[in-house]
Protein backbone atom coordinates (compact mmCIF):
# COMPACT_ATOMS: atom_id res chain seq x y z
CA UNK A 1 0.00 0.00 0.00
CA UNK A 2 1.25 3.66 -0.84
CA UNK A 3 2.04 5.48 2.16
CA UNK A 4 2.93 9.09 0.29
CA UNK A 5 1.79 10.36 4.28
CA UNK A 6 5.62 10.16 5.69
CA UNK A 7 7.25 11.99 2.74
CA UNK A 8 4.34 15.05 2.89
CA UNK A 9 5.83 18.41 4.51
CA UNK A 10 5.02 18.76 8.11
CA UNK A 11 2.85 21.88 8.30
CA UNK A 12 2.60 21.80 12.54
CA UNK A 13 5.00 19.95 14.63
CA UNK A 14 4.37 20.21 18.01
CA UNK A 15 7.53 19.30 20.15
CA UNK A 16 7.66 17.92 24.11
CA UNK A 17 4.72 19.55 24.65
CA UNK A 18 3.40 19.64 28.31
CA UNK A 19 0.00 21.68 29.31
CA UNK A 20 -0.75 22.04 33.09
CA UNK A 21 -4.26 23.57 34.17
CA UNK A 22 -2.97 25.15 37.78
CA UNK A 23 -1.31 21.78 39.13
CA UNK A 24 -2.83 19.35 37.28
CA UNK A 25 -1.12 18.32 33.89
CA UNK A 26 -3.35 17.43 31.19
CA UNK A 27 -0.77 16.83 28.20
CA UNK A 28 2.39 14.80 28.87
CA UNK A 29 5.15 15.47 26.59
CA UNK A 30 3.84 15.02 23.49
CA UNK A 31 5.65 15.84 20.03
CA UNK A 32 3.05 14.86 16.91
CA UNK A 33 4.45 16.34 13.25
CA UNK A 34 0.96 17.06 11.21
CA UNK A 35 0.94 16.89 7.01
CA UNK A 36 0.24 19.58 4.84
CA UNK A 37 -3.17 19.71 3.18
CA UNK A 38 -4.03 16.35 5.31
CA UNK A 39 -6.74 15.68 7.43
CA UNK A 40 -5.35 14.32 10.77
CA UNK A 41 -7.85 12.98 13.74
CA UNK A 42 -7.18 13.43 17.40
CA UNK A 43 -8.96 10.40 19.00
CA UNK A 44 -9.29 9.15 22.68
CA UNK A 45 -11.81 8.89 25.92
CA UNK A 46 -13.07 12.37 26.74
CA UNK A 47 -10.87 14.09 29.29
CA UNK A 48 -7.94 13.01 27.37
CA UNK A 49 -6.49 15.76 26.15
CA UNK A 50 -7.72 16.36 23.01
CA UNK A 51 -9.41 20.02 22.57
CA UNK A 52 -6.62 21.30 24.93
CA UNK A 53 -3.60 20.08 22.33
CA UNK A 54 -5.88 21.47 19.86
CA UNK A 55 -6.34 24.52 21.65
CA UNK A 56 -2.52 24.88 21.50
CA UNK A 57 -2.38 24.38 17.90
CA UNK A 58 -3.72 28.10 17.88
CA UNK A 59 -3.23 29.50 21.12
CA UNK A 60 -6.42 29.69 22.51
CA UNK A 61 -5.07 28.45 25.95
CA UNK A 62 -3.46 31.58 26.27
CA UNK A 63 -6.83 32.95 27.36
CA UNK A 64 -7.35 30.21 30.28
CA UNK A 65 -5.51 32.25 33.24
CA UNK A 66 -4.33 28.73 34.66
CA UNK A 67 -3.13 27.39 31.48
CA UNK A 68 0.76 26.76 31.08
CA UNK A 69 2.29 25.21 28.14
CA UNK A 70 5.74 24.29 27.91
CA UNK A 71 7.58 22.66 25.01
CA UNK A 72 7.75 23.72 21.31
CA UNK A 73 4.80 24.04 18.61
CA UNK A 74 6.27 25.04 15.22
CA UNK A 75 4.52 26.08 12.40
CA UNK A 76 6.30 26.45 8.81
CA UNK A 77 9.24 26.06 11.25
CA UNK A 78 8.39 29.18 13.02
CA UNK A 79 8.01 28.41 17.01
CA UNK A 80 4.42 29.70 17.18
CA UNK A 81 4.86 30.63 20.82
CA UNK A 82 7.57 32.95 19.71
CA UNK A 83 8.08 36.63 21.29
CA UNK A 84 7.51 38.08 17.71
CA UNK A 85 4.46 35.99 17.17
CA UNK A 86 0.94 38.05 17.25
CA UNK A 87 -1.90 35.66 18.45
CA UNK A 88 -4.65 37.43 16.73
CA UNK A 89 -2.66 36.80 13.62
CA UNK A 90 -1.81 33.40 14.34
CA UNK A 91 -5.84 32.70 14.63
CA UNK A 92 -6.28 33.72 10.93
CA UNK A 93 -3.70 31.67 10.19
CA UNK A 94 -5.22 28.74 11.95
CA UNK A 95 -8.74 28.72 12.19
CA UNK A 96 -10.78 27.07 14.29
CA UNK A 97 -14.62 25.63 14.19
CA UNK A 98 -15.97 24.26 17.45
CA UNK A 99 -18.88 21.70 18.59
CA UNK A 100 -21.61 23.60 18.29
CA UNK A 101 -22.44 26.36 15.70
CA UNK A 102 -21.82 29.64 17.31
CA UNK A 103 -22.60 32.04 14.32
CA UNK A 104 -22.66 35.73 15.55
CA UNK A 105 -26.35 37.08 16.25
CA UNK A 106 -26.25 38.78 12.80
CA UNK A 107 -26.88 38.43 9.44
CA UNK A 108 -25.42 35.54 7.18
CA UNK A 109 -22.82 38.22 5.33
CA UNK A 110 -21.92 40.12 8.77
CA UNK A 111 -21.04 36.93 9.89
CA UNK A 112 -18.25 36.02 7.21
CA UNK A 113 -17.75 39.63 6.63
CA UNK A 114 -16.43 40.18 10.28
CA UNK A 115 -13.32 38.49 9.77
CA UNK A 116 -11.80 40.42 6.75
CA UNK A 117 -12.89 43.53 7.53
CA UNK A 118 -10.82 43.25 11.12
CA UNK A 119 -8.03 41.48 8.99
CA UNK A 120 -8.04 44.31 6.45
CA UNK A 121 -7.81 41.67 3.44
CA UNK A 122 -10.39 44.08 1.38
CA UNK A 123 -9.65 47.74 0.48
CA UNK A 124 -13.27 48.22 -0.85
CA UNK A 125 -17.11 46.90 -0.43
CA UNK A 126 -16.70 45.11 -3.43
CA UNK A 127 -13.46 43.04 -3.00
CA UNK A 128 -15.40 42.15 0.63
CA UNK A 129 -18.50 40.54 -1.52
CA UNK A 130 -16.60 38.74 -3.01
CA UNK A 131 -14.54 36.81 -0.49
CA UNK A 132 -18.16 36.72 1.29
CA UNK A 133 -19.57 34.70 -1.83
CA UNK A 134 -15.84 33.01 -2.52
CA UNK A 135 -15.99 31.56 1.28
CA UNK A 136 -19.97 30.74 1.25
CA UNK A 137 -19.14 28.77 -1.94
CA UNK A 138 -16.19 26.91 -0.57
CA UNK A 139 -18.22 25.50 2.23
CA UNK A 140 -20.70 24.56 0.41
CA UNK A 141 -23.48 27.16 1.31
CA UNK A 142 -23.67 29.08 -1.68
CA UNK A 143 -26.95 27.92 -2.96
CA UNK A 144 -28.57 27.60 -0.20
CA UNK A 145 -27.84 31.43 1.34
CA UNK A 146 -27.34 33.40 -1.75
CA UNK A 147 -30.53 34.94 -2.03
CA UNK A 148 -31.15 35.71 1.68
CA UNK A 149 -27.46 36.92 2.77
CA UNK A 150 -29.05 39.44 5.02
CA UNK A 151 -31.20 36.96 7.11
CA UNK A 152 -30.04 36.56 10.04
CA UNK A 153 -27.60 33.84 10.45
CA UNK A 154 -28.74 32.26 13.87
CA UNK A 155 -32.41 31.27 11.52
CA UNK A 156 -30.35 28.72 9.62
CA UNK A 157 -30.22 25.12 10.10
CA UNK A 158 -27.58 23.40 12.86
CA UNK A 159 -25.47 22.06 9.52
CA UNK A 160 -26.08 24.89 7.61
CA UNK A 161 -24.89 27.59 10.77
CA UNK A 162 -21.51 24.90 10.89
CA UNK A 163 -20.83 25.48 7.53
CA UNK A 164 -21.67 29.63 8.06
CA UNK A 165 -18.82 28.83 11.06
CA UNK A 166 -16.17 26.74 8.00
CA UNK A 167 -17.04 29.88 5.65
CA UNK A 168 -16.40 32.05 8.37
CA UNK A 169 -12.91 30.59 9.47
CA UNK A 170 -12.17 30.27 5.78
CA UNK A 171 -13.16 34.22 4.68
CA UNK A 172 -9.74 35.02 6.30
CA UNK A 173 -7.50 33.13 4.01
CA UNK A 174 -6.15 30.55 6.72
CA UNK A 175 -3.67 27.82 6.56
CA UNK A 176 -5.34 25.58 8.98
CA UNK A 177 -8.43 24.71 10.08
CA UNK A 178 -9.38 22.76 13.51
CA UNK A 179 -12.01 21.78 14.28
CA UNK A 180 -13.58 20.34 17.62
CA UNK A 181 -16.18 17.92 16.71
CA UNK A 182 -17.48 19.76 14.18
CA UNK A 183 -20.08 17.34 13.98
CA UNK A 184 -21.57 16.08 17.16
CA UNK A 185 -24.53 18.40 16.56
CA UNK A 186 -25.48 17.33 13.06
CA UNK A 187 -27.76 14.54 11.73
CA UNK A 188 -26.02 11.65 8.87
CA UNK A 189 -26.75 13.96 5.80
CA UNK A 190 -25.63 17.46 7.85
CA UNK A 191 -22.80 15.57 8.60
CA UNK A 192 -21.77 13.94 5.87
CA UNK A 193 -21.97 17.33 3.62
CA UNK A 194 -19.19 18.74 6.25
CA UNK A 195 -17.37 15.55 5.42
CA UNK A 196 -17.27 16.07 1.97
CA UNK A 197 -16.43 19.74 2.63
CA UNK A 198 -13.55 18.91 4.58
CA UNK A 199 -12.34 16.38 1.97
CA UNK A 200 -12.51 19.22 -0.58
CA UNK A 201 -10.87 21.77 1.80
CA UNK A 202 -8.03 19.62 2.57
CA UNK A 203 -6.75 20.26 -0.81
CA UNK A 204 -5.60 23.79 0.32
CA UNK A 205 -5.54 23.69 4.05
CA UNK A 206 -4.51 21.43 6.90
CA UNK A 207 -7.19 20.02 8.69
CA UNK A 208 -7.01 18.93 12.56
CA UNK A 209 -10.46 17.20 13.31
CA UNK A 210 -11.36 15.96 16.93
CA UNK A 211 -14.19 13.99 16.59
CA UNK A 212 -15.65 10.90 19.39
CA UNK A 213 -16.87 9.42 16.57
CA UNK A 214 -14.95 6.23 15.20
CA UNK A 215 -16.60 6.19 11.72
CA UNK A 216 -15.76 10.10 11.37
CA UNK A 217 -12.22 9.97 12.22
CA UNK A 218 -11.97 6.45 10.10
CA UNK A 219 -13.95 7.88 6.93
CA UNK A 220 -12.39 11.91 6.35
CA UNK A 221 -8.74 11.66 7.87
CA UNK A 222 -5.41 9.94 6.93
CA UNK A 223 -3.53 10.12 9.91
CA UNK A 224 -5.43 9.22 13.09
CA UNK A 225 -3.53 9.95 16.94
CA UNK A 226 -5.12 8.16 19.80
CA UNK A 227 -4.64 9.77 22.87
CA UNK A 228 -5.00 8.36 26.59
CA UNK A 229 -5.10 10.50 30.00
CA UNK A 230 -2.62 13.16 27.98
CA UNK A 231 -0.12 10.88 26.56
CA UNK A 232 -0.12 9.99 22.42
CA UNK A 233 -0.36 6.26 22.44
CA UNK A 234 -0.68 5.79 18.66
CA UNK A 235 0.08 7.97 15.60
CA UNK A 236 -0.39 6.44 12.25
CA UNK A 237 -1.85 6.41 8.74
CA UNK A 238 -5.80 5.64 9.58
CA UNK A 239 -6.10 2.51 7.81
CA UNK A 240 -3.51 1.21 9.99
CA UNK A 241 -5.10 2.27 12.94
CA UNK A 242 -8.32 1.05 12.18
CA UNK A 243 -7.22 -2.43 10.98
CA UNK A 244 -4.08 -3.31 12.44
CA UNK A 245 -3.49 -0.74 15.72
CA UNK A 246 0.03 -1.58 17.31
CA UNK A 247 -1.20 -0.90 20.43
CA UNK A 248 -3.30 -2.55 22.81
CA UNK A 249 -5.07 0.03 24.20
CA UNK A 250 -5.88 1.89 20.75
CA UNK A 251 -7.27 -1.54 20.05
CA UNK A 252 -9.17 -1.78 23.29
CA UNK A 253 -10.70 2.17 23.11
CA UNK A 254 -11.57 2.16 18.90
CA UNK A 255 -13.75 -1.53 18.81
CA UNK A 256 -15.63 -0.48 22.07
CA UNK A 257 -13.39 -2.69 24.96
CA UNK A 258 -12.41 0.15 27.36
CA UNK A 259 -13.88 -0.75 30.59
CA UNK B 1 -8.89 -10.48 25.92
CA UNK B 2 -11.00 -7.53 27.26
CA UNK B 3 -14.78 -7.90 26.59
CA UNK B 4 -16.36 -5.04 24.88
CA UNK B 5 -18.63 -2.96 26.78
CA UNK B 6 -21.37 -3.85 24.58
CA UNK B 7 -22.73 -7.51 26.05
CA UNK B 8 -24.52 -7.48 22.93
CA UNK B 9 -22.10 -7.65 20.90
CA UNK B 10 -19.90 -10.22 23.39
CA UNK B 11 -22.59 -12.02 22.44
CA UNK B 12 -22.66 -12.17 18.52
CA UNK B 13 -18.99 -12.37 18.60
CA UNK B 14 -19.35 -15.79 20.46
CA UNK B 15 -22.48 -17.19 18.40
CA UNK B 16 -20.36 -16.88 14.77
CA UNK B 17 -17.16 -18.21 17.09
CA UNK B 18 -19.36 -20.82 18.03
CA UNK B 19 -20.26 -21.70 15.07
CA UNK B 20 -17.49 -21.73 12.99
CA UNK B 21 -16.00 -24.20 15.57
CA UNK B 22 -18.96 -26.10 15.13
CA UNK B 23 -18.78 -26.57 11.10
CA UNK B 24 -15.20 -27.40 11.69
CA UNK B 25 -15.83 -30.17 13.76
CA UNK B 26 -18.91 -31.84 11.14
CA UNK B 27 -15.99 -31.30 8.56
CA UNK B 28 -13.48 -33.52 10.49
CA UNK B 29 -16.26 -35.92 10.88
CA UNK B 30 -17.37 -35.89 7.36
CA UNK B 31 -13.60 -36.36 5.75
CA UNK B 32 -13.25 -39.27 8.92
CA UNK B 33 -15.97 -41.30 7.06
CA UNK B 34 -15.12 -40.53 3.88
CA UNK B 35 -11.81 -42.01 4.72
CA UNK B 36 -13.23 -45.06 5.65
CA UNK B 37 -15.74 -45.02 3.40
CA UNK B 38 -13.04 -45.35 0.73
CA UNK B 39 -11.02 -47.61 2.27
CA UNK B 40 -13.66 -50.05 3.00
CA UNK B 41 -16.19 -49.72 0.05
CA UNK B 42 -18.41 -48.65 2.95
CA UNK B 43 -21.51 -47.03 1.95
CA UNK B 44 -23.41 -46.26 5.14
CA UNK B 45 -20.49 -43.82 5.66
CA UNK B 46 -20.87 -42.46 2.79
CA UNK B 47 -24.49 -41.84 2.94
CA UNK B 48 -23.97 -40.32 6.37
CA UNK B 49 -21.44 -37.95 4.68
CA UNK B 50 -23.72 -36.79 2.40
CA UNK B 51 -26.31 -35.69 4.91
CA UNK B 52 -23.42 -33.87 7.09
CA UNK B 53 -22.79 -31.63 4.38
CA UNK B 54 -25.96 -30.71 4.37
CA UNK B 55 -25.58 -29.16 8.04
CA UNK B 56 -22.44 -27.37 6.83
CA UNK B 57 -24.48 -25.37 4.23
CA UNK B 58 -26.83 -24.36 6.65
CA UNK B 59 -24.15 -23.20 9.13
CA UNK B 60 -22.21 -21.40 6.55
CA UNK B 61 -25.49 -19.54 5.74
CA UNK B 62 -26.37 -18.90 9.45
CA UNK B 63 -22.56 -17.30 9.76
CA UNK B 64 -22.68 -15.35 6.53
CA UNK B 65 -26.04 -13.91 8.32
CA UNK B 66 -24.97 -12.99 11.34
CA UNK B 67 -21.76 -11.37 9.77
CA UNK B 68 -23.57 -9.03 8.06
CA UNK B 69 -25.55 -7.82 10.62
CA UNK B 70 -22.38 -7.44 12.74
CA UNK B 71 -20.68 -5.69 10.12
CA UNK B 72 -24.15 -3.26 9.70
CA UNK B 73 -25.18 -2.63 12.97
CA UNK B 74 -21.72 -2.27 14.97
CA UNK B 75 -18.84 -1.41 12.00
CA UNK B 76 -16.28 -3.41 13.41
CA UNK B 77 -12.72 -2.37 13.31
CA UNK B 78 -9.04 -3.65 14.22
CA UNK B 79 -9.01 -7.18 15.41
CA UNK B 80 -13.31 -7.61 15.70
CA UNK B 81 -12.94 -6.16 11.99
CA UNK B 82 -9.86 -9.21 11.13
CA UNK B 83 -12.05 -11.93 12.91
CA UNK B 84 -15.28 -11.27 11.14
CA UNK B 85 -13.15 -11.33 7.81
CA UNK B 86 -11.76 -14.85 8.74
CA UNK B 87 -15.02 -16.14 9.69
CA UNK B 88 -16.41 -15.46 6.40
CA UNK B 89 -13.60 -16.85 4.81
CA UNK B 90 -13.37 -19.34 6.99
CA UNK B 91 -16.69 -20.96 7.05
CA UNK B 92 -16.18 -20.64 3.39
CA UNK B 93 -13.73 -23.15 3.36
CA UNK B 94 -15.43 -25.17 5.89
CA UNK B 95 -18.15 -25.52 3.57
CA UNK B 96 -16.06 -26.17 0.39
CA UNK B 97 -14.39 -28.90 2.25
CA UNK B 98 -17.90 -30.33 3.08
CA UNK B 99 -18.78 -30.42 -0.83
CA UNK B 100 -15.50 -31.99 -1.39
CA UNK B 101 -16.13 -34.76 1.03
CA UNK B 102 -19.81 -35.41 -0.63
CA UNK B 103 -17.78 -35.60 -3.93
CA UNK B 104 -15.63 -38.36 -2.97
CA UNK B 105 -18.70 -39.62 -1.14
CA UNK B 106 -20.81 -40.05 -3.71
CA UNK B 107 -18.16 -41.41 -6.05
CA UNK B 108 -17.15 -44.18 -3.46
CA UNK B 109 -20.70 -45.30 -3.83
CA UNK B 110 -19.86 -45.62 -7.72
CA UNK B 111 -16.65 -48.07 -6.95
CA UNK B 112 -18.97 -50.72 -6.01
CA UNK B 113 -16.72 -53.43 -6.58
CA UNK B 114 -13.21 -54.32 -5.43
CA UNK B 115 -10.43 -54.99 -7.65
CA UNK B 116 -8.74 -51.40 -6.47
CA UNK B 117 -7.93 -52.09 -2.62
CA UNK B 118 -4.73 -51.06 -2.89
CA UNK B 119 -4.98 -47.82 -4.31
CA UNK B 120 -8.10 -47.54 -2.09
CA UNK B 121 -5.68 -47.75 0.57
CA UNK B 122 -2.91 -45.13 -1.27
CA UNK B 123 -5.93 -42.59 -1.43
CA UNK B 124 -6.92 -44.17 2.49
CA UNK B 125 -3.40 -42.52 3.61
CA UNK B 126 -3.74 -39.25 1.60
CA UNK B 127 -6.98 -38.86 3.56
CA UNK B 128 -5.56 -39.24 6.94
CA UNK B 129 -2.86 -37.16 6.13
CA UNK B 130 -4.92 -34.47 5.00
CA UNK B 131 -7.42 -35.29 7.91
CA UNK B 132 -4.47 -34.78 10.05
CA UNK B 133 -4.21 -31.35 8.81
CA UNK B 134 -7.42 -30.59 8.73
CA UNK B 135 -8.11 -31.36 12.51
CA UNK B 136 -4.87 -29.01 13.17
CA UNK B 137 -5.71 -25.76 11.15
CA UNK B 138 -9.01 -26.17 13.20
CA UNK B 139 -6.76 -26.28 16.42
CA UNK B 140 -5.20 -23.45 15.36
CA UNK B 141 -8.36 -21.79 15.20
CA UNK B 142 -9.83 -22.85 18.19
CA UNK B 143 -6.89 -22.36 20.48
CA UNK B 144 -5.67 -18.85 18.46
CA UNK B 145 -2.25 -20.82 18.17
CA UNK B 146 -0.35 -18.88 15.36
CA UNK B 147 2.65 -21.03 15.74
CA UNK B 148 0.56 -24.12 15.01
CA UNK B 149 -1.58 -22.26 12.09
CA UNK B 150 1.93 -21.53 10.35
CA UNK B 151 2.81 -24.99 10.98
CA UNK B 152 -0.31 -26.10 8.94
CA UNK B 153 0.53 -23.38 6.09
CA UNK B 154 4.13 -24.58 5.69
CA UNK B 155 2.98 -28.52 5.41
CA UNK B 156 1.01 -28.55 2.12
CA UNK B 157 3.62 -29.34 0.22
CA UNK B 158 3.41 -33.02 2.59
CA UNK B 159 0.07 -33.33 0.60
CA UNK B 160 1.09 -32.12 -2.53
CA UNK B 161 3.68 -34.55 -2.61
CA UNK B 162 1.86 -37.90 -1.97
CA UNK B 163 -0.78 -36.59 -4.25
CA UNK B 164 1.73 -36.41 -6.87
CA UNK B 165 2.84 -39.85 -6.35
CA UNK B 166 -0.86 -40.91 -5.74
CA UNK B 167 -1.08 -39.94 -9.33
CA UNK B 168 1.02 -42.09 -11.12
CA UNK B 169 0.19 -44.93 -9.02
CA UNK B 170 -3.74 -44.64 -10.76
CA UNK B 171 -2.69 -43.92 -13.78
CA UNK B 172 -0.25 -47.63 -13.84
CA UNK B 173 -3.46 -48.83 -12.55
CA UNK B 174 -5.83 -47.63 -15.12
CA UNK B 175 -3.42 -48.44 -18.06
CA UNK B 176 -2.67 -51.82 -16.98
CA UNK B 177 -6.51 -52.96 -15.58
CA UNK B 178 -8.12 -51.20 -18.19
CA UNK B 179 -10.76 -49.56 -15.87
CA UNK B 180 -11.41 -46.51 -17.47
CA UNK B 181 -14.49 -45.67 -15.38
CA UNK B 182 -13.65 -46.79 -11.48
CA UNK B 183 -10.16 -44.84 -12.38
CA UNK B 184 -11.03 -41.58 -13.25
CA UNK B 185 -12.99 -41.79 -10.02
CA UNK B 186 -10.00 -42.52 -7.77
CA UNK B 187 -8.17 -39.82 -9.56
CA UNK B 188 -10.81 -37.43 -8.93
CA UNK B 189 -11.43 -38.76 -5.11
CA UNK B 190 -7.63 -38.14 -4.92
CA UNK B 191 -7.32 -34.57 -6.38
CA UNK B 192 -10.46 -33.76 -3.75
CA UNK B 193 -8.24 -34.61 -0.91
CA UNK B 194 -5.54 -32.64 -2.23
CA UNK B 195 -8.04 -29.28 -3.01
CA UNK B 196 -9.33 -30.12 0.41
CA UNK B 197 -5.64 -29.54 2.05
CA UNK B 198 -5.37 -26.12 0.20
CA UNK B 199 -8.21 -25.20 2.16
CA UNK B 200 -6.91 -26.03 5.39
CA UNK B 201 -4.02 -23.87 4.56
CA UNK B 202 -6.50 -21.27 3.69
CA UNK B 203 -7.95 -21.94 7.22
CA UNK B 204 -4.70 -21.38 8.92
CA UNK B 205 -3.86 -18.29 7.04
CA UNK B 206 -7.03 -16.68 7.85
CA UNK B 207 -6.56 -17.74 11.64
CA UNK B 208 -2.87 -16.09 11.45
CA UNK B 209 -4.64 -12.92 10.22
CA UNK B 210 -7.13 -12.91 12.13
CA UNK B 211 -4.72 -12.68 15.37
CA UNK B 212 -1.59 -10.63 13.75
CA UNK B 213 -3.38 -8.40 11.15
CA UNK B 214 -0.06 -9.83 8.82
CA UNK B 215 -0.92 -12.21 6.15
CA UNK B 216 1.44 -15.08 5.47
CA UNK B 217 3.83 -14.43 2.54
CA UNK B 218 7.01 -15.91 3.21
CA UNK B 219 8.38 -18.99 0.88
CA UNK B 220 7.15 -22.10 1.62
CA UNK B 221 8.00 -25.53 -0.17
CA UNK B 222 5.81 -26.09 -3.17
CA UNK B 223 5.60 -29.04 -5.42
CA UNK B 224 4.73 -28.45 -9.01
CA UNK B 225 1.29 -30.56 -8.91
CA UNK B 226 0.47 -32.99 -12.49
CA UNK B 227 -2.84 -30.83 -12.76
N1 LIG C 1 -10.07 25.30 31.45
C1 LIG C 1 -9.67 24.23 32.15
N2 LIG C 1 -9.33 24.34 33.45
C2 LIG C 1 -8.92 23.29 34.17
N3 LIG C 1 -8.82 22.03 33.69
C3 LIG C 1 -9.16 21.84 32.40
C4 LIG C 1 -9.60 22.92 31.56
N4 LIG C 1 -9.85 22.42 30.34
C5 LIG C 1 -9.60 21.10 30.40
N5 LIG C 1 -9.16 20.75 31.62
C6 LIG C 1 -8.77 19.39 32.06
O1 LIG C 1 -7.76 18.90 31.20
C7 LIG C 1 -7.99 17.56 30.86
C8 LIG C 1 -8.13 17.43 29.35
O2 LIG C 1 -9.31 18.09 28.95
P1 LIG C 1 -9.73 18.27 27.44
O3 LIG C 1 -10.90 19.19 27.39
O4 LIG C 1 -8.54 18.65 26.65
O5 LIG C 1 -10.16 16.79 27.09
P2 LIG C 1 -10.85 16.21 25.77
O6 LIG C 1 -10.04 15.06 25.34
O7 LIG C 1 -11.09 17.30 24.79
O8 LIG C 1 -12.23 15.67 26.35
P3 LIG C 1 -13.70 15.65 25.65
O9 LIG C 1 -13.64 14.50 24.71
O10 LIG C 1 -14.61 15.37 26.79
O11 LIG C 1 -13.93 16.95 24.98
C9 LIG C 1 -9.22 17.14 31.61
O12 LIG C 1 -8.83 16.50 32.79
C10 LIG C 1 -9.92 18.44 31.92
O13 LIG C 1 -10.66 18.34 33.10
MG1 LIG D 1 -12.83 18.20 23.97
Amino acid sequence: MKKDGDTMKQKLIAENVDVFYGEKQAINNISLGINENTITALIGPSGCGKSTFLRCLNRMNDVIDTCKISGKILMDNTDIYGTEVDPVELRAKVGMVFQKPNPFPKSIFENIAYGPRIHGLASNNSELKDIVLSSLEKAGLIDEVKDRLDDQATGLSGGQQQRICIARAIAVSPEVILMDEPCSALDPIATAKIEELMNELSQSYTIVIVTHSMQQAARVSKKTAFFHLGDLIEYNDTDKIFTQPENEKTQDYITGRFG
Amino acid sequence: MTLHISSAYNGDLVHINAKVVEMGGLCEQMIEHSNKAVRDNNIELADKVVLLDEKTDDLEADINESIIRAIALRQPVADDLRVLFSAIKISGAFERVGDLCKNIAKRTRLLNDDPHKDVRKSIFSLGEKVKEQLTRSINSYTQQDIKLAKKVWERDYEIDQIYTDLFDEILVYLKKKKRVAAGSHLMIIAKNYERIGDHTTHISEMTHFAITGRHLVAERPKVNLPI
